[in-house]
């Protein structure tokens, strides 16, 4: 009696609930409302779903860090890139710093002692070749320590450059003659190196460049600064794989911060996120920095990245 | 004419399930050959005098593709359900199928690692039924005539 009652009374329920949902009024709000709702779990599931767990056990995950060597005395250098080396870093990513007029400058001299250091240590070296680089400095560099390096970065967040001032964006034509032009530099050296180029989240209005240069690169890199582009890197990292059909490398990560706690927490969460996405790496930036505060040197980041290494990245 | 409304009138008198099956199965069809349709366009699009080429991709992919959704389903449903009319509007309407594809998408690709095609389309296809029930939700029209 009181299950017929309970059904009577659920059906009524039902009943109730279909006439007022179907009132045009009501039936928009629902489903606006639950666009809201699919919009926001699209933007923010990806993320949750990676940094919530292990989702890939990459146990090769390449964790890297930029080097501004140029910046240390030449007597340290030797004794930085031991350091690096024994925090576990596999990739020592650096700019390009040579005076091709002088062989005997102190630059010279510190890119010679950083290389007599990698190949000791066999750490492998990423050169970050800028986007207005000159024929002549590349080539002395790669005809010198060409042979040294493992990854060659041609351009550096081409869609985002400046071409001749402040504000003054390189048109698509100016970074595709250009990227051409030190790529066939490069070329001509026939390095075993792996050539890529790097973006910042900036691709996505202008998708037409990546797509360009992709073409001619082994993977393509990512930067990503900033908690909200953390959150989002899951769908920039599926979209760059998406439209270049290249592998993705997090060629720039880290944090311009006083409060070493906060940069230590975006450091860490970002490893865990990139290596639960599957990616072959992520390499920080900086180990050293003289003008900012995005240098781990020193810092208990430093100790804390040396840790996450030994768990979850030493080979 | 007079065969039209017999194929109409046998449309009306099915089951609420084969309605709805039959619903779901047109739009998960319609929208898993969009995808394809876009994913295999979306180079070209981006590459098409940048930026335009992709201000036009997203406008296909986010004005014109719900509005074409939007009105196929109220169209179904007119045909289906002897209503006129339509209780939510085309693009809103389209939106909502579209995102609640897309999110079913995400949501295969991300946990399972599924490739869209042929696994994710396949999956979509199968799931006519909850498509159609969601569709048929989505939108109504009204069994008098608007004036």
């Amino acid at each position: 009696m009181n299950s017929r009652r309970m059904n009577e009374r659920l059906s009524s329920i039902f009943r109730w609930l279909g006439a007022f949902t179907n009132k045009s009024l009501v039936k928009n709000l629902i489903v606006i409302t639950l666009c809201v709702v699919l919009f926001f779990v699209q933007i923010f599931f990806p993320f949750n779903y990676y940094a919530s767990g292990e989702r890939s056990s990459n146990a090769n995950f390449q964790v890297g860090i930029h080097y501004v060597y140029e910046q240390d005395n030449l007597s340290q250098i030797y004794g930085q890139v031991a350091a690096i080396y024994g925090l576990g870093f596999k990739v020592i990513r650096i700019n390009l710093i040579c005076n091709p007029q002088y062989d005997d400058d102190i630059l010279n001299q510190k890119t010679e002692e950083f290389f007599s250091a990698t190949n000791h240590y066999g750490i492998a070296v990423a050169l970050v070749v800028q986007n207005q680089e000159s024929s002549a400095t590349l080539n002395y560099y790669l005809e010198h320590w060409g042979r040294d390096l493992k990854y060659v970065q041609i351009m550096n967040e081409p869609e985002t450059s400046t071409s001749w001032d402040v504000g003054a964006l390189f048109t698509d034509d100016e970074i595709i003659s250009d990227f051409n032009s030190l790529y066939s530099i490069v070329e001509s050296y026939n390095l075993t190196a792996q050539l890529y180029t790097n973006f910042g989240v900036g691709y996505m209005l202008r998708s037409n460049i990546p797509i360009a240069l992709s073409q001619k690169l082994d993977f393509v890199g990512l930067d990503i600064y900033m908690n909200s582009f953390l959150v989002l890197s899951p769908l920039f990292v599926q979209n760059l794989q998406g439209i270049t059909h290249k592998n993705v490398v997090i060629t720039e990560f880290g944090m311009s911060t006083s409060n070493s706690t906060a940069q230590t927490d975006f450091i860490i969460q970002g490893l865990n996120l990139f290596k639960s996405l599957g990616l072959k790496g992520c390499w920080i930036v900086y180990w050293n920095s003289a003008d900012d505060n995005y240098g781990i040197r020193g810092t208990p980041t430093q100790t804390a990245v040396g840790d996450w290494i030994a768990k979850n990245a030493k080979q | 004419m007079q065969s039209n409304n017999r194929v109409i009138n046998h449309f009306k008198n099915l089951h609420l399930i084969e309605k709805l099956a039959i619903q779901g199965f047109i739009i998960a069809v319609f929208l898993v050959i969009i995808e394809l349709w876009l994913n295999s366009v979306s180079d070209a699009f981006m590459s098409y005098l940048p930026p335009i080429g992709f201000a036009l991709l997203l406008a296909i992919t986010y004005f014109i593709q719900p509005l074409i959704i939007g009105s196929l389903n109220i169209a179904i449903i007119n045909v289906l359900y002897k209503t006129k009319g339509w209780q939510v509007g085309f693009w809103l309407n389209g939106l909502f199928l579209l995102l609640t594809f897309s999110t079913i998408n995400l949501l295969l690709q991300t946990v399972l690692q599924l490739e869209f095609l042929p696994y994710v389309a396949l999956i979509d296809v199968l799931l006519f039924l909850p498509f159609g029930s969601i569709a048929r939700f989505s939108n109504g029209g009204w069994k008098k005539p608007l004036d």
